[in-house]
């Protein structure tokens, strides 16, 4: 075995995992510089051993115990059957604990009755309904106009337009009023009429 | 010890805080010794304890009977301590980074190393070594450990154990070379 098998073997044995240290043993018999290492490491093993090792007492371990329980128990998710279940036995333990304790143990209640007349006030509501009466007016003009065109009447309506006359373009009232060189304002009953250009 | 563990882990699923009560008395001395191992500090070591064995209730559903109850209360201890470790570093960061740490890790040896016995010189060069070297150093230093044992609480294999374990007794031997005394 030379002195690196010799450093590897060391890690095996201090891990636990060396079947057989017959080697090693005889490799460090004859090298000082294995020989010392195998014994640091040793005592760093033991050094670490002993660092990591801790004997907590024994109340701080029933706390950190009391404390775990109290975390699990508050947290723990209680069924509602389960609470309406111990709601409902309190109460009959309360109960069952007055009647047991006797009526004497409640304290007694001198009940004087007497008559108030309270007056009475009645409010009763009456449906009110009030008409208004509003005249609405409303004034539409009127227009009709009746222009004599010639010897004949040419009605023309509310858009100022007049039938047509021999398919041609309907004429407008304008127009016709330009032509005529005045209007005169007829009914609307359909009249021949005569005008001159001077107006007669 | 085992088949009487896997029955009052079947109460506890049914809502038997009197059985889990049980479980914690059995155990709570291993969680605490494990947790105290990785951490350092007793009071921290209390409050990370209870922490496991609040998750370990609350997780009960979930433990698989055909393992040890030991076994997977002392991996979720672990983790949770990891947990704690990790939250510190980061804490120390911050601090750092804030400029209310003037120290580096690197210069930490030399402060923290107070003058004591090799214990708590041991302990303070441990608190300086990466948390996957400190947990297999500190977890497979404690009496009875395993390397398989050590491998299952921390949730990786055996070789990669051994490497952290190779690893962490170098820096721990370079840092406390002249406190270390060969046979």
């Amino acid at each position: 075995m030379d002195c690196r098998e010799a450093r590897r073997a060391m890690d095996d044995l201090l891990d636990g995992a060396l079947m057989d240290s017959e080697a090693l043993d005889e490799h460090a018999a004859a090298c000082g510089e294995c020989r010392g290492e195998l014994g640091r490491l040793r005592a760093l093993d033991a050094a670490v051993a002993a660092s990591v090792a801790y004997a907590p007492e024994e109340h701080g371990l029933e706390r950190m115990t009391a404390e775990v329980l109290d975390e699990i128990e508050v947290r723990r998710p209680v069924a509602l059957w389960a609470k309406v279940t111990a709601l409902a036995a309190a109460a009959v333990v309360i109960f069952c604990g007055g009647l047991w304790s006797g009526r004497a143990a409640w304290p007694t209640e001198r009940v004087v009755e007497r008559v108030v007349e309270v007056p009475k006030v009645v409010e009763k509501l009456v449906p009110v309904t009030v008409v208004e009466e509003r005249e609405v007016v409303r004034e539409v003009p009127v227009v009709r106009t009746r222009v004599v065109y010639r010897d004949r009447v040419v009605r023309v309506d509310a858009t100022g337009q007049a039938p047509r006359r021999h398919a041609e373009e309907p004429v407008k009232a304008e127009e016709v009023v330009r032509d005529l060189g005045r209007v005169e304002l007829v009914d609307a009953m359909p009249m021949p009429v005569r005008i001159g250009a001077e107006g007669t | 010890m085992g088949h009487e563990d896997r029955e009052l882990a079947r109460r506890c699923r049914e809502g038997d805080t009197a059985a889990y009560t049980e479980l914690m008395r059995r155990h709570r001395r291993m969680v605490f010794g494990i947790v105290y191992a990785i951490l350092g500090c007793p009071e921290e070591a209390e409050d990370v304890a209870q922490e496991a064995f609040v998750r370990a209730y609350r997780a009960i559903g979930r433990y698989d009977p055909r393992f040890a109850f030991a076994t997977w209360v002392r991996r979720i201890a672990v983790n949770r301590a990891i947990s704690r470790l990790k939250g510190r570093e980061r804490t120390r960061e911050v601090e750092r980074a804030a400029g209310r740490l003037t120290v580096t890790r690197e210069e930490e040896p030399e402060e923290h190393v107070v003058a004591g016995d090799l214990t708590q010189r041991v302990r303070a060069a441990i608190e300086t070594l990466p948390t996957n070297q400190r947990v297999a150093i500190t977890l497979f230093g404690l009496e009875g450990m395993t390397l398989a044992e050590t491998a299952e609480a921390i949730g990786c294999s055996v070789g990669a154990v051994k490497s952290h374990l190779h690893r962490a007794r170098g820096k721990l031997a370079d840092q406390l070379s002249d406190h270390l005394t060969g046979d």
